[in-house]
């Protein structure tokens, strides 16, 4: 039915305070893969990648992961994802690194991952400042350095390419197709066209009229 | 759990203007009472007790508005949810940190206090022991209030109306101990009590907490 690392949702209905969003979301994302969420603003892409983080329940439908319902697996479900929204969830005042020890210390040695061969998004190459002094784009690749190290096999990137130059863009496909290739599974929402290189297994197109 | 706690009081250390603020606020409502109110020693020392109370619950809710203030608008309360590790233990953390970073410095200023209210030097040990006990509370009850308030505007406003009613039988028992020490009485009773409160408060609102943050992030 629903195996490792694969992501089930049935009948999703998606609201946001008395709006509703989406009727009906399926979807199935198998391991190995990931999604592509689309839609204009407001269609409520961020609004299912955080019910899918897990940060409140949905009224309606059902969300299976590795066989299991967020609600069936509790606390656990926190260690299998990693989630990167619209804000960077790094500290102003701390530097790159002291950020990606932080993040270490909130995830805990098994949540923790140190990327082989090297990674895509160094944090000991970027400026030794607090983070409040560095550019949007840098404070991106602190959070997507954090990211890189997290060992979780669920990952929900929101505008991920937000603020990212060139290369960045190119680091990020490298870095989500290590990610797919180890096993993992993801589901991404972007205005952005992804890299050429990363291929979504299903497109999933919210806001519009069926 | 050492390296979070070094973590989050680094970063208080960082950004050490903001915390330094509601101490200096301490200091200064205190020193306007006796130019206020007169340098008579007799009437200074009779209302001292009652003063540092409420300056120090008033620079507690003014200190602990925003202590998870910066994690919601920066991201990383979205970040600290998603930690495999209990809610409560990191909110724990975060309310040491906090109470070492803002209260401890409010009960290490008590003496300077007591010296301008012309206060018995005896009964310093009594205030200090309840000092620490209310700042527990209030640094409590204000991760609470904080973590209520989060994602609303203007909670600055919001927030002592709602702490305030709280905080008073901390404020009765705390100020209580020390009038009766200075009649030459028995302070222990007060004592017990404040002392139960805190560690009801210690036990119940961590979890309380968790459970506001975990509100505040709903979609």
């Amino acid at each position: 039915m629903c195996g490792q690392n694969m992501l089930d949702i049935e009948g999703l209905v998606l609201r946001r305070g008395r709006r509703l969003l989406a009727r009906r979301i399926d979807l199935r994302v198998d391991r190995g893969a990931f999604a592509y969420i689309v839609g204009p603003n407001g269609s409520g892409k961020s609004t299912l990648l955080r019910v899918l983080a897990g940060f409140g329940r949905p009224e309606e439908g059902v969300i299976r992961w590795s066989g299991r319902t967020i609600g069936e697996w509790g606390g656990a479900y926190r260690g299998e994802v990693a989630f990167l929204g619209h804000l960077e969830g790094i500290k102003p005042m701390l530097t790159p690194e002291e950020n990606l020890a932080y993040r270490r210390l909130l995830v805990g040695p098994t949540g923790w991952r140190v990327p082989t061969p090297s990674p895509f998004f160094d944090a000991s190459a970027l400026p030794d400042l607090p983070c409040q002094r560095l550019s949007a784009g840098q404070r991106r690749r602190v959070s997507l350095a954090c990211l890189e190290h997290s060992a979780a096999p669920l990952w929900l990137l929101d505008e991920p390419l937000t603020s990212l130059d060139h290369d960045g863009v190119a680091a990020l496909g490298g870095l989500l197709a290590r990610h797919l290739m180890a096993g993992g599974t993801a589901v991404v929402a972007s205005h952005q066209p992804l890299p050429p290189t990363l291929v979504p297994a299903t497109v999933l197109e919210l806001g519009t009229k069926r | 759990m050492n390296g979070l706690l070094g973590a989050q009081l680094r970063m208080i250390y960082r950004a050490r203007g903001d915390y330094l603020a509601p101490v200096i606020f301490y200091v200064l409502v205190a020193s306007l009472f006796p130019l206020a109110l007169g340098p008579s020693p007799r009437l200074l020392s009779l209302i001292a007790p009652g003063v540092i109370w409420i300056d120090a619950t008033l620079a507690s809710v003014v200190a602990f508005a925003g202590l998870f203030r910066d994690d919601y608008d920066d991201g990383s309360l979205e970040q600290m949810l998603l930690s495999p590790r209990p809610l409560e233990l990191i909110v724990l953390v975060r309310v040491f940190a906090g109470w070492v970073s803002l209260s401890l410095p409010l009960v290490l200023l008590a003496p300077l206090l007591a010296l301008w209210f012309s206060f018995p030097p005896p009964i310093l040990p009594v205030l200090l022991v309840s000092l620490v006990l209310t700042t527990g509370c209030l640094t409590l009850l204000g991760a609470l209030g904080s973590a209520l308030t989060v994602g609303l505007r203007h909670s600055l406003v919001l927030l002592p109306v709602l702490l305030l009613p709280l905080a008073t039988p901390v404020l009765i028992f705390g100020a209580h101990a020390v009038l009766l020490a200075e009649r030459g009485l028995d302070p222990r009773t007060p004592l017990y009590v404040l002392a139960a409160l805190f560690f009801l408060a210690l036990a119940l609102i961590p979890k309380a907490t968790a459970a506001a943050l975990r509100v505040a992030l709903e979609v």
